[in-house]
């Protein structure tokens, strides 16, 4: 009989509540399952009760660290659903603090996954360099998260011209920070050695498992939504989608620090192009209809929808945070690996379980083909 | 490379503050507790239609009374931008912590106008000057009988009487 061990609700890797279940086999894992539906927030249903600016305050709570993402994403499904056309300042505006946020988040990342391999000293460093782009938001909107910049037809806060040289020359100063680390990822033997070959996450996996954001880049899936699908003011400005197919942690590391560069000089273009104008469209009146809207969060595709039906309060709102979908896919990651490798191929994935727990999971537990045969091995042999 | 950078690091000051031993300083368009400047606020309630958390409520009884609580306030500055009085403004003060409840509740009080009707609240004094304010300047347009219903009775009792008024018209 093979080893179960449960981890969690609160686990290793992130401080949140989940459920893991790895079936041993001396140290080597052979199945997983992951139960994250421990958390029900509601916050669909309460959407329905609050009017659409009320809304965008109550999603901005959705993610501590997606705090501009989700209600972003909301006002674009509404704008989509009432019609309204944003201003091309408030697109900028949002564009800057998109890129503001993943540069935030990817460093915030790596912090974590240093953490999960011991490498303390990585921690600090990487969460000190946070501290400055930290202080750029604070500086653009007045606080350090829940900017509240967004409102249904725009931004709520200009920047002001006399601060961009300023953000300009602290994004520079950025670029010599991430090689460092780039470097230190990359190069150094003992983060090689955890890293490479870990947590393999298959294209044929991810395509199956329809993964998003860095964890689908780096299995070699080429999705990215600012791209794809541009919104704000992606189409204005030119950037790269950095594509790995190797599949392991060290992949989904290097995917994230590559995006670093690409953020930086996304937000160099957005800061020096930013037109002059109105950042508020007006709004006449609330018609009937329905809208969506998809956004590249740091982890991945976020999808808001909204149904108008002419009153103040929206009828019905989804959200689809990409962390359900990519959850799933610590399963094949898990599988293959021993126990020491659980908290970083969990931190691989930048799981956000509190986007994921408000709607009702699927139940999880598919065998592979391959476990079968595992099974089956153990039945004929045990 | 990472020792001579712990070598820098220990001639320099420390990275973190000593908070709360020296006071941290708050960038500009921070967003902090919220004031109510009293001598402004006409009671008209905008503030708690549009708070998104319902940190402030209206209550109708005796008088028209406005209660801010603080430990449900988002700071979303929601507030300062429907109040066309500048009655309420976000400070740069955000230690509300405290053991005492009643410390985290600020409320405003505001004399009522009474319905002549049913009993029921119009609006608070002040608003009901400004609302005769405003209407002063199109009072022409509109027949006396309605200015007049207007400060004497609530929303409720003026939907009723203009029924009333329709159907006499209908059937007389």
């Amino acid at each position: 009989m093979a080893l179960k061990i449960p981890i969690g609700p609160q686990h290793p890797a992130l401080k949140e509540p989940t459920n893991f279940s790895v079936e041993l086999d001396g140290e080597e894992i052979v199945d997983a399952y992951v139960k994250p539906n421990y958390n029900h927030r509601g916050m669909e249903r309460l959407a329905e009760e609050k009017t659409y600016p009320q809304v965008l305050v109550l999603y901005e709570r959705i993610c501590g660290i997606c705090s501009q993402i989700h209600p972003q994403c909301f006002a674009q499904a509404t704008e989509d659903a009432l019609g309204i056309e944003v201003p091309e300042r408030a697109n900028y505006i949002r564009t800057i603090m998109c890129e503001l946020e993943r540069v935030h988040s990817h460093l915030l990342w790596a912090g974590v996954g240093a953490h999960e391999l011991g490498f303390d000293t990585g921690l600090m460093y990487l969460w000190r360099d946070r501290e400055a782009v930290m202080d750029i938001l604070e500086m653009i909107s007045g606080n350090r998260v829940n900017y509240k910049m967004n409102t249904i037809g725009g931004v709520r806060r200009d920047i002001d011209e006399r601060k961009i040289p300023m953000l300009l020359e602290a994004l520079d100063a950025y670029v010599p920070q991430v090689d460092l680390y780039a470097n230190a990822f990359t190069k150094d033997p003992t983060l090689r050695a955890r890293l490479e070959g870990s947590g393999i996450l298959t294209r044929k996996e991810a395509d199956e498992l329809c993964v998003a954001g860095p964890t689908a880049r780096a299995s070699g899936r080429d999705v990215e939504v600012r791209r794809d699908d541009p919104y704000a003011a992606y189409e204005e400005v030119d950037f790269e989608v950095p594509v790995v197919d190797d599949g392991d942690i060290m992949a989904r590391a290097v995917v994230r620090l590559l995006e670093l560069y690409q953020s930086i000089n996304i937000l160099k273009q957005a800061l020096k192009n930013i037109p002059e104008g109105p950042i508020q469209a007006d709004i006449d009146e609330i018609p009937e209809g329905e809208g969506v809207g998809r956004i590249e969060a740091p982890r991945g595709e976020v999808i808001h929808y909204v149904r108008s039906d002419g009153s103040w309060y929206p009828e019905r709102t989804k959200v689809r945070a990409p962390s359900y979908v990519n959850i799933p896919a610590l399963i094949p990651m898990l599988i293959g690996d021993t126990v020491a490798e659980i908290p970083i191929t969990v931190a691989s994935i930048d799981p956000c379980w509190s986007c994921t727990a408000r709607v009702a999971i699927v139940d999880t537990n598919k065998k592979t083909e391959k476990i079968m045969t595992f099974e089956e091995i153990r039945s004929h042999y045990g | 490379m990472f020792a001579l950078e712990a070598l820098k690091m220990l001639l320099k000051k420390p990275f973190t503050w000593k908070y709360p031993f020296e006071p941290i300083e708050v960038p500009e368009g921070f967003r902090g507790k919220p004031e109510y400047d009293e001598e402004n606020c006409i009671g008209c309630g905008a503030c708690a239609a549009v708070c998104p958390a319902e940190a402030i409520t209206v209550t109708e009884d005796a008088k028209v009374v406005l209660t801010l609580s603080y430990a449900d306030c988002t700071f979303c500055a929601d507030c300062e931008k429907a109040c066309q009085w500048d009655a309420i403004t976000l400070s740069k003060e955000f230690e509300l912590a405290t053991l005492d409840k009643s410390q985290a509740i600020v409320q405003i009080e505001r004399e009522k106008n009474v319905c002549e009707g049913c009993g029921g609240t119009i609006s608070a004094v002040e608003q009901m000057d400004w609302i005769k304010e405003e209407i002063s300047e199109i009072k022409d347009n509109i027949p006396a009988d309605d200015l007049e219903a207007i400060t004497k009775l609530c929303p409720e009792c003026r939907r009723d009487k203009a029924a009333e008024n329709i159907i006499s018209e209908v059937y007389s």
